[in-house]
């Protein structure tokens, strides 16, 4: 798409006047623009383009006893994704993981974006800090230290601490369940969701919530009327990257969901280095960027609607 | 009275925003906080507001205290610099939000809505978002918003300071008329004096945080107590000289070796003071001339003319005196006037003792709490 553009910007007709020298260093700066455009695009095509189409090619061919992939052409793997109940129960467990993680994030999310877009300095830059902390280390790391917290026997932190509360020895069994993987990817991912709101958040002047609590709104009122619509963009881009984290996340589901609650990633991994069925692996790679292209669709689409109608507004 | 302010009291860490303010708002008057930046305007309309908690003071309004009520219970109209409308709603939906707080029904929310943009002149705009809007449109949108509520005080922090100054003259002409109309108790902040003699009926003149006078437009400009409210609203001449006589409401200035009389009962001979005229009371007329019947008796001073400098509808024109102070004079310039002085003309400045006031003796404002 860049390509696209900078040929034509060279091809321009210069401006009336302006000297045969120039319009050829304009010729020039457009195909040192290709030149050094050129790594990145042979980096994306050989890296991610080609694959892709390979990808999307296999999916939709058959593998024959030797493990061949070729003809005919069939739409099989899709289907058996969707009909089969062991796959679609994946499926379907992965879009509810993402979605339950995204809509906490969200809940938990707000207030935490609330401090510091709104909160006093001090406060606002150790959240900030709490809150992009846990970027900088593993996500391994962090999936082994929920894996020792949420942990089933007696030993699990969140054990110990319920059986000092008095909860009996063994109070919470969450670990290999979809909670824990909800409860990793919440933290892993807290930061995507509550960045873009806070930065939202910070967008709203304060004179606007002012002006409502002098017309008579109460706190709730005009978190529902004003605040929250104003930070729609923030949090719509906050539900897609939670939502697309998690959706395409492995490493947590396979440390705290262990094989109970498989989602695609680990379906994937298992067919194509256990199985060895790639055409139906890489069916499962193509629904799952799909997915991930929707939602972000999606959002984009709403996030323009937004801004476009104050755009529009402002050129009538 | 319709609002009571009474000892009303801000303070910031060890400085005072506002310090013990005291005034009364009658009912349907509108009173403009007048001060240079930073003199505590703001703090104290948004004490009034309930958006910032004051330090010491009570605040009354309809005589009942409203200390204890929170901002949304208050009942009053507010309009910010930023006009503060709400981005995501059309004007027809930021008139109707304090309608729809105050859960009234529908058919009385659109009437209301109607009245308020005809009353605004913006039925054109009900479906409009803000943003497609121009500066004075918005403050329109914002002041039918506040006022569709009914509100018992509507209070403005310069509300015009964004606007050029036409439209804020036009705007300024349409707001009193609209509040005047209403008959709704209105406090405007400005801190241009202009504005605040067009729209307001009394006008309190703040410093750092003190009420420094309160009076009519007419009376704070024709009888300012100090030197500060003398400048602050309009151009001034002062003369400081000693005190040589004070009889039958009158006192007698040696200003540097001539006689200035003055209005005045606060003074005693002897004590220095400080006297003030304001440029347009000032009559210029050649030195040496003798007298007239009608100005026998005003006070004159040779003068030096420095600077002429032509403003349209006046004149300006600066001169020196023998004391080595400056002195300004307004000339109208008619069509048919005579040849005025030039620069570097001796001269005689001259006006009627009753234009010139005697200024309280000032001590330098404190801030701080002790
Ligand atoms: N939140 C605050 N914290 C500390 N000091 C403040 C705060 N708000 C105002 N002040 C101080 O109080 C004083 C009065 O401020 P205020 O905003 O009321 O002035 P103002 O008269 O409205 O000025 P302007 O004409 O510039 O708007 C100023 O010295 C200001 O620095
Ligand atoms: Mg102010």
């Amino acid at each position: 798409m860049s390509l696209a553009s900078t040929p034509a910007a060279a091809l321009a007709p210069p401006a009336m006047g302006r000297v045969a020298a120039a319009s050829w260093r304009t010729r020039f700066e457009g195909q040192t623009g290709l030149l050094l455009l050129s790594p990145a695009v042979l980096f994306v095509t050989v890296l991610l383009i080609v694959p892709t189409l390979e990808m999307l090619s296999a999916s939709i061919q058959t593998q024959d006893v030797a493990g061949s992939i070729g003809r005919p052409f069939t739409a099989r793997h899709f289907v058996r994704l969707v009909e089969v109940p062991l796959y679609r129960d994946v499926l379907v467990a992965t879009l509810r993981i993402a979605a339950t993680t995204a809509l906490l994030a969200a809940v938990i999310g707000f207030p935490i974006a609330a401090v510091i877009a709104r909160g006093h300095p001090t406060a606002a830059r150790c959240v900030n800090i709490i809150i992009v902390m846990p970027l900088v280390v593993s996500i391994v790391v962090r999936a082994y230290g929920w894996q020792l917290i949420l942990a089933n026997g007696p030993n699990g932190v969140v054990n110990v601490v319920g059986s000092w509360l008095g909860f009996g020895r063994v109070s919470v069994r969450m670990l290999y369940t979809e909670a824990a993987v909800v409860v990793g990817s919440l933290h892993v991912f807290l930061a995507m969701m509550v960045l873009p709101l806070a930065s939202s958040l910070a967008r709203i002047p304060r004179s606007l919530e002012e002006a409502a609590r002098t017309l008579g709104a109460s706190s709730l009122r005009i978190f529902w009327k004003v605040t929250l619509p104003l930070c729609l963009p923030g949090l719509s881009v906050g539900l897609t990257l939670v939502f697309t984290l998690t959706a395409s996340s492995f490493v947590l589901p396979v440390i705290l969901g262990g094989n109970k609650s498989q989602m695609l990633g680990q379906l994937l991994e298992q067919q194509a280095t256990a199985v060895f069925d790639w055409p139906f692996s890489a069916a499962i790679a193509i629904v799952m960027v799909v997915m991930i292209f929707a939602v972000n669709a999606l959002s984009l689409w709403f996030i323009r609607r937004q801004l476009n109608a104050g755009a529009i507004e402002a050129q009538s | 009275m319709d609002v009571e302010i009474r000892g009303l009291t801000k303070a910031y860490g060890s400085t005072l925003a506002v310090q013990d303010l005291t005034c009364s708002i009658g009912k349907g008057e509108m009173i403009a906080f007048l001060g240079p930046s930073g003199c505590g305007k703001t703090t104290a309309l948004r004490m009034i507001a309930g958006l910032v908690t004051p330090t010491a003071g009570e605040i009354e309004i309809g005589g009942r205290s409203i200390s204890g009520l929170p901002v949304h219970r208050r009942n009053i109209g507010m309009l910010f610099q930023s006009y503060a409308l709400f981005p995501h709603l059309t004007v027809a939906q930021n008139i109707a939000f304090g309608l729809q707080a105050r859960k009234l029904p529908r058919d009385e929310i659109a009437r209301r809505v109607r009245e308020g943009m005809r009353l605004t002149r913006l039925e054109a705009f009900a479906d409009r978002l803000p943003s497609g809007l121009s500066g004075g449109q918005q403050q329109r949108v914002a002041l039918a918003r506040a006022l569709v509520i009914e509100p018992s005080v509507l209070l403005l922090d310069e509300p015009l300071g964004a606007l050029d100054k036409n439209l804020r003259e036009a705007m300024q002409m349409e707001l009193r008329q609209i509040q005047q109309r209403l008959g709704i108790t209105s406090i405007i902040v400005t801190h241009d004096q202009d504005e605040a003699m067009t729209l307001a009926d009394r006008i309190v003149i703040m410093r750092a945080g003190r009420l420094e006078q309160v009076g009519a437009p007419a009376e704070v400009y024709g009888n300012p107590r100090s030197r500060f409210v003398a400048e602050f609203l309009g151009t001034a001449n002062f003369l400081h000289g000693t005190v040589t006589a004070n009889r039958d409401g009158a006192i007698t200035l040696n200003v540097a070796g001539h006689a200035v009389s003055a209005a005045g009962t606060r003074a005693a001979p002897g004590a220095a003071a400080t006297v003030f005229v304001r440029p347009e009371d000032v009559r210029l007329r050649p030195a040496g001339e003798p007298p007239a019947a009608e100005d026998r008796d005003w006070n004159r001073v040779p003068a030096t003319v420095e600077k002429v400098t032509f403003r349209g509808p006046v004149t300006t024109i600066h001169l020196a005196l023998p004391s080595g102070d400056t002195f300004v004079a307004l000339r109208k310039n008619a069509k048919d006037r005579t040849v005025g002085p030039v620069a570097g003309d001796r001269i005689e400045a001259c006006w009627p003792p009753s234009s010139a006031g005697l200024l309280e003796e000032e001590a330098p404002p404190s801030r701080s709490m002790n």
